[in-house]
């Protein structure tokens, strides 16, 4: 009789209780998403990837018969009287009966997957992290609490019609049309909304890295990770993040990200100046009143002997004006070896205030630095 | 390669398909037909219904079908609600071959709602109603707490396949019939007092039981006598019952109803004209919907060799067949009529008991197996006639276990007091001690169940029992005392 296009984006109810779902499952898959922190791919398949973690949900409890005395009526050609089928696994996948997930092995659980995009996923991790150690910062703590509906988002619970004409507007005008019409599903945009304390204000965060020769390929990789996590999650808590590069080896220099992550240097390692640059940078650029201010190192430990005194000094000079410095030692176990003490030591022995150090030797520990770094334990937990 | 189509040549499909409907005899209603994303069917397939109240088990149901069509692992082709007008749904970058199979399937769906006998006390305006509901649980959630909403509702969706067919479900139940007087009664007038005494005592037991008869419909029940749930409660089971009442006939014509639409499908695309190829991905397509699962019965595969047997031996019955049947081989109607006849009235239990011959078994490749361990099953008949009893069974009480209310008010402490009633197999004691804390959580109090186990030593009753608050109801091997 009548066939019609149906509008279908504006219905996402199934959206909606999806999400439902997974803050019942939220527990585990934070759990299954602390190992793939540690996974290059995940920060290079850029804002579309999507990830699927398995997690375990309850089974649909109902009255049923006897399992172990079920009875049935099957096709299959060839099976005769008395012949014995076997269903594989113990959850084996035809389970007849077959109302899907609700039948399944013996136990009380049933597993299945969830799939999340990159919001969904640092949302869940970013929940895990705080900040700590705040100083109070005069107008800077101008904190507000309430709900606000202030992401826009690909996907959410309520449309944002403005936003989403402002797309459509864009995405016609880079195809050389003008006017608004022909919506497609990138063009939709979602308020998300969340209940949340907020730094009403800006951070900066200096990305501090060793790129002297002994920092290898492994290194380099997983500096890149831990500042990639570093960076998102700030940017994940504050309204503008500024980020700068400064790389060091025996000088600091700063730099964009790109030169950032591939210059190599022959050079010997002196942290020293990198934290001058810092320094200079932060009076010329970012005064304390204004700025919120992140300090991540990432380094495999080596310093000259003879500049760690004044590493000292001007790392607790730096830690008086940050808010947190977080230091990250790389260290393999098949390293060459290092005649010296390790930064690691030194720094932890010193125990300057707001200095907080975490070393990693693989892929999988890159989250437990992020998490002893920004450990939400004796700070205010922003959630 | 497939055909490209709009929105205009599905429409001419549509005018073609009901064309064709209407030549074979049909006097078919009126479908919508809605050109939809992904995200939109398996939002509806998920709930049952589209605006179904908000609830995590739907997005887990729409995640799992969502990957599993982002993954090409399975697609949902037709997809049909039982309203008025009737509303079917065609998943966009479909081939054109599939939503023409889908559009002639659906006819079939159509004329079944339309005109079987089943679904004839179904509100067609039922939607409105749902969304009325959903509206209600929405605001439920916000003012109680979704989670505390969200658990009610886990609680209710336990048990809310045993509701009834009919919303209004009146049992009558007289009191206890008098003695009859008999002509010496005076001879002996202490017996004769004895005996209506013992009659009044019958009658005010009667009169104080709840229920009087036992209950088949436990949301009714509790809807109704639960002494300690909320409005918003009692109105949240109302919502869940009212659906499942919807659900019930479709659950029941289950093969009927999708051989019936197969049956019409195949017929109206034998009579269009179709490309060599489109030819063939229309039996490919046929092949994927029709294929046999091992362990259970596919309803589209046995439900159209079911209607085609109607058919045959309507038009060619053998002579054994024709005394069985009385009107196989009636020149006045054909046997096509008959399957239409026939399928105006039949349930699934009622097709299969009638119409399973030993033909039908053969091509389905039925046989009835056993459970001999979580993993392996046991064939134990291929013959048609032990296959039916099986099938018939297994149909009639559609997986669910026969729960009836006995007394509201066991031990004197208002206990509720459930009997399973089924010859031969019990529940299964895993979901039994795990399904009763959500019953206890709506009574309000302890409940208990009655059933029976299989022992090394043979069948034996026993006994859950549950309080609200418990995790696990206990299992008692002897009758609870209270």
């Amino acid at each position: 009789m009548t066939v019609l296009k149906d509008p279908g984006v504006f219905h996402d109810d199934g959206e909606r209780d999806r999400r439902r779902n997974h803050d019942r499952v939220r527990q585990q898959i934070a759990e299954r998403l602390r190992d793939q922190v540690g996974d290059e791919e995940l920060i290079t398949a850029g804002p579309e990837h999507t990830i699927r973690v398995p997690v375990t949900g309850q089974r649909d409890w109902r009255f049923v018969f006897d399992r172990q005395r079920q009875q049935g009526v099957g096709q299959s050609d060839g099976v005769g009287e008395g012949d014995v089928i076997d269903l594989g696994g113990p959850n084996g996948e035809g389970q007849p009966g077959g109302e899907g997930a609700g039948e399944g092995g013996g136990g009380g659980e049933v597993t299945y997957e969830v799939e999340l995009d990159m919001d969904e996923v640092e949302q869940h991790l970013f929940e895990q992290l705080g900040l700590p150690r705040l100083a109070p910062r005069g107008l800077q703590q101008e904190r507000t609490e309430h709900i606000f509906f202030d992401d826009r988002a690909r996907k959410g619970p309520l449309l944002d019609k403005k936003a989403t004409i402002r797309a459509n507007l864009k995405r016609n005008a880079q195809a050389g049309k003008a006017g608004i019409g022909d919506f497609e599903r990138d063009d939709l945009r979602y308020l998300t909304f969340r209940e949340q304390l907020r730094p009403a204000s800006q951070a900066v965060v200096f990305l501090v890295m060793d790129v002297s020769g002994s920092m290898g390929q492994f290194e380099r990789r997983i500096a890149r990770l831990f500042f990639w996590w570093a960076t998102r999650f700030l940017r994940h808590r504050y309204t503008t993040t500024e980020v700068v590069f400064i790389a060091h080896h025996s000088e600091a220099i700063e730099c964009d990200e790109h030169q950032f992550f591939s210059i190599v240097d022959a050079g010997g390692t002196r942290c020293s100046s990198a934290y001058a640059l810092l320094l200079e940078v932060q009076r010329k650029r970012y005064p304390v009143a204004d700025w919120n201010i992140f300090v991540a190192h990432c380094s495999d430990g080596d310093n000259w002997d003879d500049d760690n005194g004044q590493l000292i000094e001007l790392l607790t000079e730096t830690a008086e004006v940050a808010n947190l410095v977080g230091y990250c030692q790389i260290e393999r176990s098949t390293r060459y070896h290092w005649s010296g003490e390790h930064l690691l030591g030194i720094l932890t022995r010193a125990d300057i205030p707001n200095v907080v150090c975490h070393s990693v030797g693989a892929d999988t520990e890159v989250w437990a630095a992020l998490r002893a770094i920004f450990s939400p334990d004796d700070a205010e937990v922003l959630t | 390669m497939s055909r490209p189509y709009d929105l205009a040549e599905l429409q001419r499909l549509d005018d073609e398909c009901r064309a064709a409907a209407a030549g074979l005899g049909l006097d078919v209603p009126e479908v919508v037909f809605h050109l939809a994303p992904a995200e939109r069917i398996y939002d509806i397939a998920a709930r049952g219904l589209p605006g179904r109240y908000p609830h995590w088990r739907f997005g887990q149901d729409y995640e799992r079908m969502k990957l599993d069509h982002d993954h090409g692992r399975s697609r949902i082709y037709e997809l049909v609600l039982n309203t008025k007008p009737y509303q079917a749904y065609l998943l966009e970058g479909n081939s054109w071959v599939a939503q023409l199979l889908v559009m002639a399937h659906v006819y079939g769906h159509c004329w079944f709602f339309e005109n079987n006998g089943h679904f004839a006390g179904v509100d067609r305006r039922f939607l409105p109603r749902v969304r009325a509901g959903a509206d209600r649980i929405e605001a439920y959630c916000r003012r109680h707490g979704r989670a505390e909403v969200e658990d009610f509702v886990d609680a209710v969706q336990a048990v809310a396949l045993h509701a009834p067919l009919r919303l209004v479900t009146a049992r009558r139940s007289a009191p206890p019939p008098a003695p009859e007087p008999g002509r010496y009664d005076d001879l002996f007038p202490d017996e004769t007092a004895a005996a209506h005494r013992a009659h009044e005592a019958e009658v005010a037991a009667w009169r104080d039981r709840v229920p009087r008869e036992p209950d088949p419909d436990l949301l009714g029940f509790l809807l109704r006598h639960a002494p300690r749930l909320d409005d918003w409660e009692r109105d949240v089971i109302a919502i869940i019952r009212e659906e499942a009442t919807y659900f019930a006939p479709q659950r029941r014509t289950k093969i009927a109803n999708e051989g019936f639409a197969c049956w019409i499908h195949s017929q109206i695309i034998n009579g269009l004209q179709l490309e060599t190829a489109e030819f063939m991905e229309y039996n490919r397509l046929n092949a994927e919907v029709t294929q046999p699962h091992p362990l259970s019965v596919n309803p589209y595969n046995l439900g159209l060799a079911l209607w085609q047997e109607v058919e045959r031996i309507h038009d060619r019955p053998t002579p054994e067949e024709a005394e069985r049947f009385p009107v196989a081989g009636d020149p006045a109607l054909s046997g096509r009529d008959r399957v239409l006849e026939l399928a105006a009235t039949v349930d699934d239990a009622a097709l299969v008991a009638s119409y399973l011959t030993p033909g039908v078994c053969d091509r389905c490749h039925l046989f009835a197996w056993e459970r001999q361990s979580s993993t392996r099953l046991r064939c134990t008949a291929t013959e048609a006639d032990e296959v039916r009893d099986a099938l018939v069974a297994q149909l009639r009480h559609m997986e669910v276990p026969t729960l009836e209310v006995v007394d509201a008010d066991a031990f004197r402490t208002g206990g509720l007091w459930l009997a399973h009633r089924q010859e031969g197999v019990g529940l299964d004691p895993l979901f039994a001690a795990n399904t009763l804390p959500l019953v206890a959580r709506l009574w309000g109090r302890r409940v208990y169940v009655e059933t029976v186990a299989h022992r090394p030593e043979g069948l034996r009753p026993v006994w859950y029992r549950c309080g609200p608050g418990d995790r696990q109801a206990d299992t008692l091997t002897i009758a609870p005392a209270s």
